[in-house]
């Protein structure tokens, strides 16, 4: 039996040359590669996985090692679908690449980074303002806006309250403020004019604003910001692009020996002690990490074979892809002229609806119309959000569903008010309510404002 | 934190750069070694892992802490199985904190007000416990360093959630120290100390009197304090006078205590208008520990009626502590008591009687009672971390599994009957 199969086999590869050409060299298939059974016109069968690809042909390898190309016009309807949706990219990546985090893959991009804690639902990073330690507050569903208490106590002038902000409890006055620095990490913006205004306004005894300065969405979109709850960290776009990055990282580089040695070359490999250079003249050298000085070490003891590979393979994929490949869920966001602010489509019970991405919204809220439009059980007005503006009269809500895509939030309380303070309906304004941090933790958001997604994954 | 050895049947081994990939992260065992080092590889039912400086560590996943496996679950790297498979044990119980990690300072712990006693300190690498008067601050520390473990082990977020700041605990074993402490810290929630203004219904005289008949209170720190020490808002305050139940680790009422501060603090604040089930969640949980820790409860919890304002009464389980599962469960094949969880979950504190609390105790207990439930149940604490309510009957049966909340209850019932309910 087994010989009946492996002559069949045989007789399939030897009936290649139908719609295939076999490669000089016979390599082994990647490691792990999916292999499958591609179907010829002339119904011929070859086990085999794909591992590259043109317009017009597909390269694929079998599992003894003989890699064929194979004209796409040889393949059936079905495969030749396949290799149309395959992507050499994510190929590599899921293979090789899969354990690097976005983290990684974003700052071996060169984004920086910057660690945020939770503060209940809100993101808070500390940073600097003016030299002086300062609380942030990352808030998709604001604008940048200094607490005016604190912009004095850093001795920054607070202009004339001349200005309206409006936020979820009406409008505040607010005055402009030169702000000369701030600072997150090592990251330094100077020279900022930001409103301040009183963040305390209207709040209960003993109780006070959390944070000194609100990160709006119009910083995030600024610095193509990417919002991460699960690895709770934000990041700011790189100086260069992708693509120099990408370039920048797998070109040949200059390292330096204790003993003043110089070579220009690449790490092909790594072990603990010992890393292996291609240097420019195509030669290898091996030479024990300890000998490079303290820089080249430290590049050293970073680098990885699987961001050596993601850097030259999968310079193309996007955060998008990466995520998607993690079976998160994807949404285009959505913009609304004249505003930074960013926008999903999503149900409530079961009625079409736009939410707004509120990262400073520690709990979702609805505006009281729409909840009582789409059927959710709306109790009195005896609750109270905060927010700028102050605070206003709410109502606890029962819904029964809300979903974005295929996640389903079912059976939940939420605080309803009057998001829009009487001058416009939901209708006018586009969008229903706030989906604040309370859902985004609960469903591990990602934000990116590079590519104007927003990334949802349901467990 | 990190250095401490991560006590393992680990093979130390050089592998293949290609594994050096991962995010570095600190691993925790079931035994509490930690260990920083990247994910290698998860194959069958062991993990590789990658220390900082490329030593390899391969160990069965089982041996890690819950958390920790369910965040290779969450990777993607690992079956569900890994977090549903097997019975949950009582952590706490084999843990023994490394006591090279507990430091005596030698500045003692003082207070605005002078008559809130001098502390002495001892740092663990979680709590600060100070103490004044005759009990020494170490079985505290221990059992506080020991409960803290097990909230780790078993709820994937704490660890990040706590931070690096300690909690404070103060053991005052003298009258004058205590009553001076009490006073403190009505000048702190009355403004005096910069914490802002009471609200109008604060009344010191209640306050008085609660202090004084609790066993435990909450002081919340001036913010000067906590930001020179490194310090969580609220401090735990044990009056201490005339009891010996300080003097060893895990005794039934200093577990009780803790259970709650530390899953309390983990679930935060729920909102006023989605809070039912709060009350009951949290003290199943303390009777839970307090009963599988230390084979007993001695615990009673005071009401304070909400009409006369100082009419306090006690509440407890059956009385004797170590066989309310028996008594139970007795009551509940006998049809006196069934197991219901809407109804339970509205309970509160004054409306308690001892068949009551027990079956608040016996949910908990089935919460936690194997892996996939315990799995559950910390999904449960989770959801009620982001979303700051309690859900409703039928959400957390759809959280264990069930369709609906009959489901729910007649496997919980059958638990009671049944199953490995003490």
């Amino acid at each position: 039996m087994k010989i009946h199969r492996l002559r069949l086999f045989l007789l399939s590869l030897l009936t290649i040359p139908a719609f295939a050409s076999e490669e000089q060299k016979p390599a082994p298939p990647p490691a792990e590669a999916v292999t499958r059974d591609f179907r010829g016109t002339n119904g011929v069968v070859i086990k085999a996985a794909i591992i590259d690809k043109t317009e017009t042909e597909a390269v694929l390898a079998t599992r003894d090692g003989k890699r064929m190309k194979v004209a796409l016009d040889n393949l059936v309807e079905e495969d030749r679908a396949y290799v149309k949706s395959w992507s050499k990219e994510e190929d590599v990546f899921l293979r090789k690449c899969r354990r690097l985090s976005i983290r990684q893959c974003l700052e071996l991009r060169g984004y920086e980074s910057f660690e945020f804690r939770f503060d209940g639902n809100h993101i808070m990073i500390d940073g600097k303002v003016n030299g002086k330690p300062a609380r942030m507050m990352a808030d998709t569903g604001a604008h940048t806006l200094l607490h005016d208490g604190f912009a004095k106590s850093v001795s920054l002038e607070v202009g004339p309250m001349t200005e309206k902000i409006y936020g979820v409890a009406g409008e505040q006055e607010a005055g402009w403020t030169a702000v000369p620095s701030f600072q997150i990490g090592e990251a330094v913006f100077k020279d900022r004019k930001i409103l301040a205004a009183d963040m305390n306004k209207d709040r209960p005894p003993g109780s006070k604003s959390n944070y000194d300065l609100l990160l709006g969405a119009d910083f995030m979109n600024q610095l193509d910001g990417v919002i991460s709850y699960p690895e709770q960290r934000i990041f700011f776009r790189p100086d260069r692009s992708d693509e120099d990055a990408a370039g920048g990282s797998t070109d040949f580089r200059l390292f330096k020996t204790k003993d003043g040695k110089v070579m220009r070359g690449k790490v092909v490999s790594k072990t603990p002690t010992v890393a292996t250079l291609k240097l420019v003249n195509g030669r290898e050298s091996q030479m024990p990490v300890s000998n490079f000085i303290e820089a080249d070490q430290t590049y050293l003891n970073a680098w990885t074979e699987e961001g050596a590979l993601f850097m030259e393979h999968c310079g193309g994929l996007s955060v998008e892809d990466i995520l998607r490949l993690r079976s998160y869920q994807s949404f285009q966001i959505r913009r609304v002229p004249h505003s930074k602010h960013v926008y999903v489509d999503g149900t409530l019970n079961d009625h079409k609806v736009t939410y707004c991405i509120d990262t400073g919204a520690f709990n979702s809220l609805l505006h009281i119309d729409a909840a009582k439009r789409y059927g959710c059980d709306v109790g009195p007005m005896d609750q109270e959000v905060w927010g700028i503006g102050g605070v206003q009269p709410a109502a606890a809500v029962k819904i029964d569903k809300i979903t974005l895509g295929s996640c389903v939030l079912t059976n939940r309380k939420l605080l309803a008010a009057d998001l829009f303070r009487g001058d416009a309906t939901d209708e006018d304004h586009g969008w229903i309510g706030l989906f604040g941090g309370d859902f985004m933790r609960e469903l591990e958001a990602y934000i990116t404002y590079t590519e104007d997604r927003f990334f949802l994954i349901q467990r | 934190m990190i250095a401490r050895t991560f006590c393992l049947c680990a093979s130390l081994a050089w592998l293949a750069s290609s594994l050096h990939a991962a995010e570095t992260r600190v691993w925790m065992s079931r035994k509490g070694g930690l260990l920083e080092a990247k994910l290698g590889s998860f194959e069958k039912d062991s993990v590789t892992l990658v220390k900082p400086d490329n030593q390899i560590v391969t160990l069965k996943a089982e041996e890690l802490c819950l958390a920790d496996r369910q965040y290779l679950v969450d990777l993607g790297e690992a079956p569900k199985s890994l977090i549903t498979g097997g019975k949950a044990d009582l952590v706490e119980k084999d843990y023994k904190p490394d006591k090279k990690s507990f430091q005596e300072l030698e500045e003692k712990l003082t207070f605005s007000n002078p008559d809130a006693g001098s502390y002495t300190q001892l740092e663990t690498p979680h709590f600060i416990v100070a103490s004044v008067g005759r009990i020494r601050p170490h079985a505290v520390a221990e059992t506080a360093e020991r409960m803290w473990y097990g909230m780790a082990f078993e709820h994937m977020g704490f660890r990040k959630h706590w931070g690096d700041k300690r909690m404070l605990i103060l053991l005052v074993g003298d009258e004058t120290a205590h009553q001076g402490l009490c006073e403190y810290s009505i000048s702190l929630i009355e403004g005096e100390e910069g914490r802002g203004s009471a609200d109008e219904s604060f009344n010191a005289e209640i306050y008085r009197t609660r202090w004084k008949r609790n066993g435990t209170n909450s002081l919340y720190l001036p913010d000067d304090l906590t930001a020179a020490r490194k310090l969580q808002p609220v401090a735990l305050v044990f009056n201490t006078t005339g009891d010996d139940e300080f003097k060893q680790p895990l005794s039934p009422y200093v577990v009780h205590v803790l259970a709650g501060r530390l899953l309390g603090n983990y679930m935060g604040y729920v909102s006023d208008y989605a809070d039912q089930g709060y009350f009951a969640i949290l003290t199943g949980h303390k009777y839970y520990k307090e009963i599988g820790l230390a084979g007993k409860s001695e615990t009673n919890l005071l009401s304070v009626e909400s009409t006369g304002q100082d009419v306090i009464s006690s509440k407890s389980g059956f009385r004797d502590g170590s066989s309310w599962a028996k008594t139970l469960r007795e009551l509940v094949r006998k049809g006196q008591v069934e197991p219901k969880l809407g109804p339970m979950l509205r309970w509160r504190l004054d409306e308690l009687d001892p068949e009551k609390l027990v079956t608040i105790y016996s949910f908990s207990h089935y919460m936690q009672s194997d892996n996939q439930r315990l799995s559950a149940y910390s999904k449960l604490i989770r959801r009620i971390e982001t979303s700051n309510q309690v859900p409703p009957p039928a959400e957390i049966a759809k959280i264990f599994g069930f369709d609906t909340v009959e489901q729910l209850e007649t496997d919980w019932t059958t638990f009671i009957k049944e199953g490995d309910f003490k």
